[in-house]
């Protein structure tokens, strides 16, 4: 009866994960690389745009940080080639992202189209698509499916102990 | 408000009347202010379009870019007290022939807006601020954040309402299941009900229903044209009180489809509820039409079907079916439905001894 009613719960719990309709949300700029819109990173990314980020990276996503204080020494080595491929001028697409996948090996996370940025009057018209790496959300803005900007900001997730 | 509104619409298209009603039991006297409907649009992505070989998709996209774009300057150009609102009356996104797997992702809509992106930034323009209702085939959209905001139905004007619009399958259902409905007709028709998860549930079931075992490659609804009647021009000798207007005893049993339902239902809805609808609007059918009844007091119940943007027309006078491009309108006691046509292209006027 024990075993059963474990089943049972195993079942509903993965049912309640499968129905969960999941969205990113936009953290406090402290927690993104942007203040405000005007500041979005542009793709590709140039050397000030690629700076801009990696020290965004190092501080370990935390802007109060950036220029003072490391947090991710690894950060240059983990990301640098993801940068390098954003600074790219060979442009990044939809199609790269969504069905090649082309930064996969970087950002191998889910893939969301739902981004809730309260910053905005309304939901944007064509979606962003947001990567996660585990710790960031990558969000890409297209623009006639060519990705034109980037943020990026720290996961809302609560974070698990791997075991 | 309907001149300008013309204007409007002359600026980008070749416009022909479909169907006109002037009456004083229309309802919605107010001259300065202006509704316009625009019915299904069953967008779908163009991979989709191949891999699920459907024979037909939207309608003259790029003409309703240009005539969303145009209702959006009509609106900025408004004054203080004049009102402009748009309606998306559902079935914008074709969540069913996107992805036939019921419970897909919200990747699903996304998909199939990053293939229309002139006309989706159009409609979603923040100076029109369009009303959108969900469709059964984008009902599954009320899940998801970024579609908060569109309902399964709108009164019109906020107070008092005379007009209901919705999206028009609720009358599939009235007709074909009218055990199942109860609990969504008081969320309908009654002013006062917000939906509860348990509605929702039971519409969304409903749809599902009403999807399943359904082929959708050759047709949504119409197997043939839907015959419209006689197009005249709105410019030539004004228009009369009534145009092409569907009547009981005279016109045929499709020109007066859901006639009755919406008129039984929004008379259950009045004397339930203490509203006092007289006219409903609706998309669905994809046949553009008024169709009109008389009321048991001896008023005038008013259905507005708005057409679509998807499959096609016959013009009682055409040669050849046209591709259904209807747009709807209602302001100072008078209702109209216009077809849309892309302008001809006019060749480049030959300057004599130009290169």
């Amino acid at each position: 009866m024990k075993t059963r009613r474990l089943w049972i719960a195993a079942i509903l719990a993965v049912s309640l994960a499968a129905c969960h309709v999941r969205y990113i949300p936009v953290r406090e700029a402290r927690f993104r690389t942007e203040t405000a819109r005007s500041e979005r990173l542009q793709l590709p990314l140039t050397a000030g745009g690629r700076a801009k980020l990696l020290g965004f990276l190092r501080a370990g996503g935390d802007s109060d940080r950036v220029g003072n204080t490391l947090v991710d020494p690894a950060a240059e080595t983990h990301y640098g080639p993801l940068l390098d491929r954003l600074a790219d001028p060979a442009p990044l697409t939809l199609d790269d992202l969504l069905e090649k996948r082309a930064l996969r090996k970087w950002l191998s996370g889910p893939v969301l189209r739902q981004v809730i940025d309260a910053r905005e009057e309304s939901p944007p018209a064509i979606s962003p698509v947001a990567v996660g790496d585990g710790r960031y959300w990558w969000i890409f803005y297209p623009r006639h499916k060519r990705l034109e900007e980037l943020l990026v900001t720290l996961s809302a997730e609560p974070r698990k102990p791997k075991r | 408000m309907h001149e300008r509104l013309l204007a409007s619409l002359e600026s980008v298209a070749e416009v022909r009347l479909v169907t006109a009603l002037r009456h004083e039991q229309l309802g919605f006297p107010n001259g300065k202010d202006l509704r316009i409907f625009i019915p299904d649009v069953h967008l779908i992505s163009e991979k989709r379009l191949i891999e699920g070989e459907f024979t037909y998709s939207t309608n003259h996209p790029e003409l309703l870019t240009s005539v969303v774009k145009t209702l959006t300057d009509l609106r900025s150009q408004a004054a203080q007290d004049e009102t402009v609102e748009v309606y998306q009356i559902g079935d914008f996104l074709d969540l069913w022939r996107e992805a036939p797997q019921p419970d897909e992702p919200s990747e699903v809509p996304a998909r199939i807006k990053d293939d229309h992106e002139d006309l989706i930034t159009a409609f979603l323009d923040r100076r029109l601020k369009a009303h959108f209702l969900l469709g059964n085939h984008d009902f599954d959209l009320y899940q998801w954040a970024d579609y908060a905001g569109w309902e399964r139905r709108y009164y019109l004007p906020d107070s008092p309402p005379s007009v209901i619009v919705l999206h028009g399958d609720y009358f599939d259902w009235v007709e074909r299941l009218p055990a199942s409905i109860k609990q969504i007709f008081v969320y309908l028709f009654s002013a006062r009900v917000a939906p509860n998860d348990y509605v929702l549930g039971q519409m969304r079931a409903l749809s599902r229903q009403s999807h399943a075992g359904r082929d959708y490659r050759r047709q949504i609804q119409l197997a043939q044209a839907a015959p419209i009647g006689p197009l005249r021009s709105p410019r030539a000798n004004g228009i009369p009180p009534e145009w092409n207007v569907q009547r009981e005893g005279v016109a045929d049993a499709a020109s007066l489809t859901f006639l009755d339902s919406a008129y039984q239902e929004c008379l259950q809805a009045n004397q339930e509820f203490g509203v006092n609808f007289k006219v409903a609007i609706i998309g669905h059918t994809h046949h553009a039409r008024i169709a009109v009844r008389e009321t048991a007091g001896g008023g005038l119940f008013t259905l507005i079907d708005c057409g679509a943007w998807i499959e096609n027309c016959q013009a009682r006078d055409d040669a050849d079916p046209s591709p259904n491009a209807q747009i709807a309108a209602l302001s100072g006691g008078e209702a109209r439905v216009y077809q849309l046509a892309p302008k001809p292209i006019t060749p480049p006027v030959r300057v004599p001894g130009a290169a």
